[in-house]
C-alpha cells in the first residue's frame, strides 16, 4: 500500500470539521459533554476512549447521522447533516453491507452514488487483499468484511474521513495495511479514527490525540506537544489513562 | 434517485417475483381441478370427493391471495427496516441523496410491486373465471342493465378503477408502515410498542384527513342516491366514489411520505 506523503504545516490548513461545545442526551442521559475538536485538512486526529458509547455517538455527530442535544458541528463551513453527505466518508463500528451482495456490488454502488469515488484505486486495493469482486461478503471473515469496508471509504476523494473503531476486529496481520491506508487519506482530506486500542503505527501517523473518558474530553493535544509535555508517547500515556482497558 | 429505485428494486424483487409465480401456478392448478377434465378422473360425477378437492383448493387459493397482499407489504416493510434503520442505514443514510428521496423511492417501489401483484390477481381472477359460465352470467347481466337502463357501463372500466384503488390503498398501507417504523426508532426501548401506537395514530388522523376530503367532494348524500332508485345515478355515483377514494388516498400517501421523510431527517436514532 502507498506511503503517505510527508506533511506540510497542518496549521495552515483548511479547517474541516468543528465541534463547538457539543453535548448529546440519550434518555435524559448525557452521553457526551462539552466537547469542542477541530481538524484540519491533511490531519489525522485519534480519539481515545474505552467506552464504545462514547465514540460511536461522536463518530455518528461528526459525520451529521445524529443531531447534537446542545453545541454546533461544521463540516467545512456547512452544519453536518444530510447536505454535508458528500464531504463525508465514513466507517461504523459495525459492518453496513448487506451479507448478500458480492464485493463487486458495493464497488457499483459506491460508483454510482459517489462521484468522488475512485473505482480503479479501490478494485486493485481489494485485488490485493486477494479477494475476487464476485465474492460475497457472507463467504468473507469479519475481518476481511472489514477491510473491504475500510477500502470503500478510504477510495473516496472526501474532504473528511471517519473510521469508527477500525481496528476491532481485523486481523493483527491486516492492521499495519489498515493503518496505512487510513494515513493515505490525509492527502485529500482530515481523517478522524475512533479508537479503543493504542497501536506504534497508528500513533506515527497520528497527528494530534484526543482522549475521552465518561463522555468528556480529557486531553487533546498534538503528538509533539504530549511527548514534550508528558513526556511519554501516545501509546504509554493511553495506557496511564486507562490502564489496561 | 434512479439509483436508489434501482436497489430497492434489487433488494426486493426475488421474493416478490416469487411468490406471484407461485400465485400464477396455483391459481392454474386450480383452475385445471374446476375443468371438466379433473372431474372426468371420477367415474361417477356424484362422488363428492372430487367437489371436495375443488373447493377445498379454491379456499387456499383465496387465502393465498389475501396472505399475498399482506405478503408484499411485510417484504418491504422489512426491506425499509433493514436499509434505513438497521446497521445498513449508517450507509444508506450517508449517500449524497435526501432523506425525501430515500424515502420515495422506497414508496415508489412499493407501487410498483403493488400494481404488479394487482395486475397479477386480475390475472389469477382471469384465468380462474375464463369460460366458465359463471362468468359469461356476469358478462350478461352487466349487458342486460346496460340495454334495459339505456346507459353504458364499461365493465373494464368498473375493473380499472378497483385495480387503481386497490394499488393506491397498498402502497398508501406501504407507506404508513414506513412512517411507523420511523416514528418507532425514535424511541429506543419502546420502539416496537411505539412503532404500534404510531400505526393506530397515524391510520386515525389519515380516516379523518379522508372523511373530510370526501365531504368536501360531495361524496355525504349517499342516502339520497340509494333512494332514489335510479340505477344510472347509483352506478355513476359508485364509480366516483372509487375514484374519489383513489384521490383521497393518492393525498394521504403523499402526507406519510412528507412526514417519513421529516422525522428522517431530524430525528433519526442510530444509536
Amino acid at each position: 500500500m502507498a506511503q503517505p506523503l510527508k506533511k506540510k504545516d497542518i496549521s495552515l490548513n483548511k479547517v474541516v470539521l468543528k465541534c463547538t461545545k457539543v453535548e448529546k442526551k440519550v434518555g435524559g442521559k448525557k452521553v457526551l459533554k462539552d466537547c469542542s475538536l477541530t481538524v484540519r485538512s491533511g490531519e489525522l486526529v485519534t480519539i481515545f476512549s474505552p467506552s464504545s458509547n462514547d465514540r460511536n455517538t461522536l463518530a455518528k455527530l461528526m459525520c451529521g447521522l445524529i443531531p447534537p442535544t446542545y453545541g454546533t458541528i461544521s463540516i467545512r463551513g456547512k452544519r453536518a447533516g444530510n447536505r454535508t453527505n458528500k464531504l463525508v466518508s465514513y466507517m461504523p463500528e459495525v459492518p453496513f453491507v448487506r451479507y448478500e451482495d458480492t464485493v463487486g456490488d458495493m464497488l457499483t454502488l459506491y460508483e454510482r452514488f459517489f462521484a468522488d469515488f475512485k473505482y480503479k484505486r479501490a478494485f486493485r486495493l481489494i485485488k490485493e487483499l486477494k479477494i475476487s469482486t464476485k465474492t460475497k461478503f457472507s463467504e468473507l471473515s469479519d475481518s476481511y468484511v472489514q477491510m473491504v469496508e475500510a477500502v470503500l471509504v478510504a477510495s473516496r476523494k472526501a474532504s473528511l474521513y471517519i473510521f469508527d473503531d477500525p481496528f476491532a476486529i481485523v486481523d493483527k496481520k491486516l492492521r499495519e495495511g489498515l493503518i496505512r491506508l487510513i494515513a493515505a487519506c490525509t492527502r485529500h482530506g482530515g481523517v478522524v479514527v475512533l479508537s479503543s486500542v493504542p497501536s506504534k503505527i497508528l500513533e506515527t501517523a497520528t497527528d494530534r490525540a484526543v482522549f475521552m473518558s465518561r463522555g468528556e474530553v480529557l486531553i487533546s493535544l498534538e503528538k509533539e506537544k504530549i511527548e514534550r509535555q508528558y513526556g511519554k508517547s501516545i501509546t504509554s500515556l493511553y495506557r496511564e489513562l486507562y490502564g489496561n482497558a | 434517485m434512479l439509483n436508489l429505485i434501482y436497489y430497492d428494486i434489487k433488494a426486493t424483487y426475488k421474493r416478490i417475483i416469487a411468490m406471484i409465480v407461485i400465485l400464477v401456478i396455483f391459481a392454474c392448478g386450480v383452475r385445471f381441478l374446476w375443468g371438466d377434465t379433473f372431474m372426468s378422473f371420477f367415474g361417477n360425477t356424484d362422488f363428492y370427493i372430487g367437489d371436495v378437492i375443488k373447493y377445498l383448493f379454491a379456499g387456499l387459493l383465496i387465502a393465498f391471495c389475501g396472505i399475498s397482499l399482506l405478503m408484499i407489504i411485510f417484504v418491504q416493510s422489512k426491506w425499509y427496516d433493514a436499509n434505513i434503520l438497521s446497521p445498513q442505514g449508517q450507509l444508506t443514510n450517508m449517500l449524497p441523496v435526501s432523506s425525501f428521496e430515500i424515502v420515495l423511492s422506497k414508496i415508489f417501489v412499493a407501487f410498483l410491486w403493488n400494481t404488479l401483484l394487482t395486475v397479477s390477481l386480475v390475472g389469477v381472477c382471469s384465468v380462474f373465471l375464463a369460460g366458465t359460465k359463471l362468468f359469461s352470467d356476469m358478462l350478461q347481466i352487466v349487458s342486460d342493465i346496460s340495454i334495459q337502463n339505456n346507459i353504458h357501463i364499461s365493465f373494464s372500466k368498473i375493473v380499472i378503477s378497483i385495480c387503481v384503488y386497490v394499488v393506491l390503498t397498498l402502497t398508501d398501507l406501504s407507506a404508513l408502515c414506513y412512517l411507523s417504523q420511523t416514528f418507532g426508532q425514535m424511541f429506543n426501548t419502546f420502539r416496537n410498542l411505539m412503532l404500534f401506537v404510531g400505526f393506530i395514530m397515524f391510520f386515525a388522523i389519515a380516516l379523518l384527513i379522508q372523511l373530510n376530503i370526501l365531504m368536501l367532494l360531495g361524496i355525504n348524500n349517499v342516502g339520497a342516491i340509494f333512494e332514489s332508485r335510479n340505477l344510472t345515478d347509483i352506478i355513476n355515483y359508485v364509480i366516483s366514489t372509487v375514484n374519489k377514494l383513489s384521490v383521497t388516498t393518492g393525498v394521504v400517501t403523499v402526507i406519510y411520505w412528507i412526514s417519513t421523510s421529516l422525522i428522517l431527517k431530524n430525528h433519526l436514532n442510530m444509536l
